[in-house]
């Protein structure tokens, strides 16, 4: 790929809505600091580029003061998740002169039961400085807790808990709230909500002197998919220009792990609703690319988590949205890697080729070198041919589908196994690691084309009668490798579930197993991501078209009241969507 | 929020009864936390947030959101008073303290095993009696719109909410810019007062602009910050290049071709900006005019910087909302496309000039010539200063507005509450059974405004509470005074409710407390799972 010095460089905005989404996008922001922090120490330049993520407070008057990176970045939560983030976007380090004054102030306030103003001190942010601390393994209540970058004031939009009551009776239903809940909650409330958020929103790109889009983070669980909606249409509607990506999650839910039906029927609903509203096939959607991202199986008998991880501590909300957020940053180095000169825009207009197909799927591996795929090639003996895995790329074992309802291993069928378009993301200056060790840096730098070729030789021939040849396919590498300190992200490795299992056994030889995991944190870690328009989501899409409407039929969701005609329309869109992918 | 519910309504309490106490005991509970607030010289709450955030307030509503409530009961009561600010703007506090009341007040003929339909029954009669005699009582022969009249409102509403001097300061700019964009036989349209903060070192104080201010600046460094005698072009036009369509891609061979495209793309944008320019050259014919463009769309640096080389003062990303203000405030129309640009759209200020606060900027276009909207600022030096002053000041346009509205003022100062209930008094009378004893719970819950206010003021209610009466009983109109502790007159001293806000909280506050009382038991609803989608921290 061609280096190009971006003079006009793109701004991005990157919006998190839900709770979910803010656990993945807090890995995210760490990862991207992290990313920061590394060409600092290593004084290289910059592969990822950071300012097109992060806004800075200098202008023209105060170059004198500190400069201070933040993300640009509009976030939704209840105030009740922000845990210890004020709402100048710090987190409040607990000391213990803070626990002290909180045991004085919860005495004080302990005699009424009616209310309680004075909330106890939340969470236990992690201490940043202190990188010894192993937090790999734990799970953290909040997700500011473990966040290593300070937020920007203005994107905190903190919903009030109290705008819940309004018009539900909660009180009197055990049942989560719904699309419509969130929808509502958004139309209704302009003062306390609406209003802020599209006027923070402006101010942010109000600074923007190239803005090319948005890349949004949602959930799809509980209110967030109507919330998503509703701004999603704002922006649409105020920004129509600029290109919007979304990637849709839904958080572990261990009630669904229990095959409790009515919460199933909840998440299918919500999930339908949210695809219907945000991405319908025709031309008028509000995202232009929609990848639905889940880190349980919630569709099959065969439940469990989507991650391979084993033990219950890897199913909590920490755990799992960093290897989403890892996924992310890896496959989203197509417009954000500072070797191509490729845009949001190009990114989105590449992996959704016709209008009608706007769903993506995404998967990811974390090897721990290329050898483990079934790749061997040595840079140094150049007469050695390079070996190749024989399963084309997007049923390899290795890779791991963060996208629902896709069953593993993918079943190879003659005519229609190849995705439409795909984007192959590499990252990590291992890939290639021979085993002698003997690999040279800036040699590898320079054979960014070598990498994608090889890439290219492998997937076209491994793809080759499986249905159509690729449309567009595009293979991005940086040399850069993914390093996390533990004390603010868990472990991320293919062979994580052994090393899990092992430590469960052994939970009394501790000290064993962290120094396993020390190893594998300080090992350059690697990560291959593969972004895929593919009619592998076609089961999927078929799953809930037929759940929403047994739902609907069936009047199993009591709250739920749709007219005849949202209900057809839904089934309409469903069934569009179904159709795209089916051929 | 179940979890009151799970802890006190276990099976062996939820008998019969036991559920009417524990919803008096809430609403006694909440007025409880309320009830210090009320009234001029009541006291404020500190509330903590999780990251250490502070806010201090004695706004009813503003606690009523920020509290964590967790009993179901207080919840219902918290959102009619809510529902009241909403539609009123103001009142939360009585509104709660008035349900707190009506519970405790028939919680005494409850005990006495008074069937609790019976005292709902005479709410529901004193309601109506109370609604028709704020009709008698109310004022309507003063001028609303008479600037002296509102000022009393606007002080009344204020000092409730704020220390009395900065009540007092604010007190003018909230009547001068609500008579500014007063429009006679037009309902007023408080988003035509634009609230703008700054974080400044100095004291808590407002000023009223008439005019505008933006909340951004301009973004090229060559771009005047200051000029005098301005045209303004409000325009919502994209001044940026981009692509119209995601999936309309340029196919180029090389670089040179692609950045050849991108320039043609950009003439197209150029041209756009060269109309502006043109039109500037053509009104600014002598060298004092000049010429500032404020867009609700982009500016790209490329157009900022022949805006720039133009000597023209350009504004990108204007708030939607100020676009309307703007065209009030100077004149012109706001322009959606270039093409039929006429010297007639444009606005004119006198003075146009950015303000540069750390990181902020702001910019304030003054001298217009007559006004329909203008700006409070507000300055303060904290952040939890900004935000109660902001707060008040809303609920003061609001009580402003609704005075204005209603064309007719109550005297304030407990005036109301002590006639209604000699009223009532009379009322009862000609009612025969036991209807009368709800009525008698209504009139002395009625009392509980006037008594919280001499207590909140430190003087015995009960005693006050007579001396008021007492005044009364010889003809006059009386308030308390919370500064002596003795009777006045409320219309003399200029201590005024609003009449909207009286009604909403008279009618609604029987009807909560009267359902309230009704409940003879709490059922858990649904089937007891805990609900999949719940996001953490909604229960």
């Amino acid at each position: 790929m061609n280096y190009s010095n971006n003079e006009d460089k793109q701004e991005l905005i990157t919006i998190q809505i839900g709770n979910f989404s803010n656990f993945i996008g807090a890995h995210f922001w760490n990862i991207q600091e992290e990313n920061y922090q590394y060409s600092k120490r290593e004084q290289s330049q910059y592969e990822i580029e950071p300012e097109m993520l992060f806004r800075s407070n200098i202008n023209s008057e105060t170059f004198d003061k500190d400069i201070k990176y933040t993300p640009r970045l509009l976030l939704f939560d209840f105030k009740s998740n922000f845990g210890s983030m004020n709402s100048d976007g710090k987190v409040l380090k607990q000391t213990s002169k803070n626990i002290d004054n909180n045991d004085i102030l919860n005495s004080g306030s302990g005699g009424s039961s009616v209310n309680k103003i004075i909330k106890q001190s939340t969470g236990k942010p992690i201490d940043r400085e202190n990188t010894l601390i192993d937090n790999s393994n734990v799970d953290f209540e909040y997700w500011s807790d473990y966040l290593n970058v300070d937020y920007n004031s203005r994107g905190l939009i903190s919903i009030p808990d109290s705008l819940l009551n309004i018009g539900s009776q909660v009180s009197g239903s055990a049942n989560g709230l719904i699309y419509d809940d969130g929808f509502d909650m958004f139309e209704s409330n302009y003062e306390y909500v609406t209003d802020i958020y599209q006027d923070n929103l402006r101010r942010m790109i109000e600074e923007c002197d190239n803005l090319s889009g948005f890349q949004c983070l949602i959930d799809t669980d509980g209110i967030w998919g109507g919330v998503s909606t509703s701004v999603l249409s704002h922006i649409q509607d105020e920004y129509s220009s600029k290109v919007i990506s979304t990637w849709a999650s839904t958080n572990y839910n261990h009630q669904i792990d229990l095959g409790n039906e009515e919460s199933i029927d909840e998440r299918i609903y919500n999930s339908s609703k949210t695809i219907q509203s945000i991405a319908p096939s025709s031309g008028t959607g509000l995202t232009d690319l929609f990848i639905p991202l889940s880190c349980q199986r919630w569709w099959s008998t065969n439940k469990g988590i989507m991650t391979p991880l084993g033990s219950s501590i890897n199913k909590s909300k920490y755990q799992t949205s960093a290897e989403i957020a890892a996924s992310i940053d890896t496959a989203t180095l197509y417009y954000r890697s500072n070797y191509s000169s490729q845009t949001l825009s190009s990114f989105v207009s590449h992996l959704t080729s016709s209008p009608s197909r706007k769903l993506c799927v995404l998967s990811s591996s974390f090897p721990n070198r290329l050898q483990e795929f079934g790749f061997t090639y040595s840079s140094s003996k150049y007469s050695r041919e390079p070996t190749f895995p024989n399963q084309p790329l997007y049923s390899h074992p290795l890779m791991n589908y963060l996208s629902p309802r896709i069953e593993q291993p993918v079943n190879l069928s003659t005519s229609s196994s190849n995705p439409l378009t795909e984007i192959i993301s590499l990252r990590g200056i291992d890939i290639f690691k021979s085993i002698d060790h003997h690999h040279d840096r800036s040699e590898l730098l320079n054979n960014y084309d070598k990498i994608s070729s090889l890439f290219k030789i492998y997937l076209s021939n491994s793809y080759n009668g499986h249905g159509r040849s690729v449309l567009n396919r595009s293979i991005v590498n940086i040399v850069q490798p993914f390093i996390m300190k533990k004390n603010h992200f868990p472990v991320l490795s293919n062979n994580k579930n052994k090393n899990n299992n092992n430590q469960n056994e052994n939970n009394n030889i501790n000290n064993n197993s962290i120094e396993e995991n020390q190893e594998i944190i300080e090992n350059p870690n690697t990560i291959l991501t593969h972004l895929q328009n593919t009619n592998l989501i076609h089961p999927f899409i078929q799953y809930l078209n037929q759940g929403y409407k047994q739902i609907v039929q069936s009047k199993r969701m009591k709250r739920l009241t749709i007219d005849q005609d949202s209900f057809a329309e839904t089934i309409e869109i469903l069934n569009y969507l179904s159709d795209s992918y089916q051929e | 929020m179940l979890s009151m519910i799970k802890q006190q309504g276990a099976a062996a309490d939820s008998r019969r009864g036991q559920a009417l106490l524990l919803n008096i005991s809430a609403g006694k509970g909440l007025q409880n936390v309320l009830k210090t607030n009320l009234g001029p010289r009541g006291t404020l709450k500190m509330l903590v947030g999780g990251g250490g955030d502070i806010k201090l307030t004695k706004d009813g509503k503003v606690l009523l959101h920020e509290m964590q409530i967790q009993h179901p009961t207080a919840a219902l009561i918290a959102r009619t008073a809510t529902a009241q600010d909403d539609i009123t703007g103001d009142g939360t506090t009585t509104n709660v303290i008035t349900i707190g009341e009506l519970l405790k007040q028939s919680e005494r003929y409850l005990q006495e095993n008074i069937h609790p339909r019976i005292i709902a029954e005479g709410f529901e009669l004193a309601k109506d009696r109370c609604l028709a005699f704020l009709e008698e009582f109310k004022q309507t022969s003063q001028d609303t719109l008479d600037r002296e009249l509102l000022i009393s409102i606007a002080k009344t509403s204020l000092r409730t909410k704020l220390p009395a001097d900065l009540a007092d300061q604010l007190t003018e700019q909230v009547v001068d810019a609500l008579l500014l964009i007063h429009k006679p036989e037009q309902p007023l349209d408080l988003f035509m007062v634009e609230i703008m903060t700054m974080q400044h070192r100095t004291d808590g104080h407002c000023s009223l602009i008439k005019g505008l201010v933006l909340d951004h600046g301009t973004r090229h460094p060559d771009m005047p910050k200051k000029l005098t005698n301005c045209f303004i072009l409000t325009c919502n036009v994209s001044l940026e290049y981009e692509k119209t369509e995601v999936n309309a891609n340029f196919l180029y061979k090389d670089h040179e071709t692609r950045s050849r495209m991108i320039d043609g793309e950009h003439k197209l944008v150029a041209a756009k900006c060269r109309q502006i320019i043109e039109l500037k050259n053509h009104v600014c014919d002598t060298p004092d005019k000049n010429f500032v463009v404020i867009n609700q769309k982009g500016i790209d640096p490329i157009c900022l910087d022949m805006l720039a080389k133009a000597g023209i003062m350009g504004l990108r990303r204007a708030k939607r909302r100020n676009m309307e203000r703007l065209t009030l405030a100077c004149g012109g129309t706001a322009m959606n496309s270039l093409e039929d640009l006429t010297p007639d759209c444009l606005g004119h200020a006198d003075l146009v000039y950015e303000q540069t606060l750390g990181e902020e900027k702001y910019t304030f276009v003054e001298g217009v010539k007559n006004p329909f909207s203008c700006t409070v600022l507000i300055k303060g030096p904290t952040k939890h200063q900004i935000e109660q002053i902001k707060d008040a000041l809303r609920d003061g346009l609001r009580a402003v507005k609704n005075t204005i509205e209603d064309k007719c003022v109550v005297p304030g100062g407990g005036a109301f509450q002590i006639a209604a209930y000699a009223d009532l008094m009379k009322f009862k009378e000609t009612i025969t059974g036991r209807t009368k004893l709800g009525i008698q719970a209504f009139a002395d819950a009625l009392l509980v405004v006037p008594k919280t206010l001499a207590q909140n003021s430190g003087f015995d209610p009960m005693d006050t509470i007579i001396k008021l009466q007492e005044e009364y009983a010889k003809g006059h109109i009386v308030g308390l005074d919370v500064e002596s502790g003795e009777p006045m007159d409320p219309v003399s001293e200029g201590i005024f409710d609003q009449y909207s806000v009286l009604k909403q909280v008279y009618r609604s506050s029987p009807v909560i407390a009267s359902q309230l009382l009704l409940i003879d038991e709490i059922i858990k609803a649904g089937k007891g799972m805990r609900g999949s989608s719940v996001p953490e921290g909604q229960e």
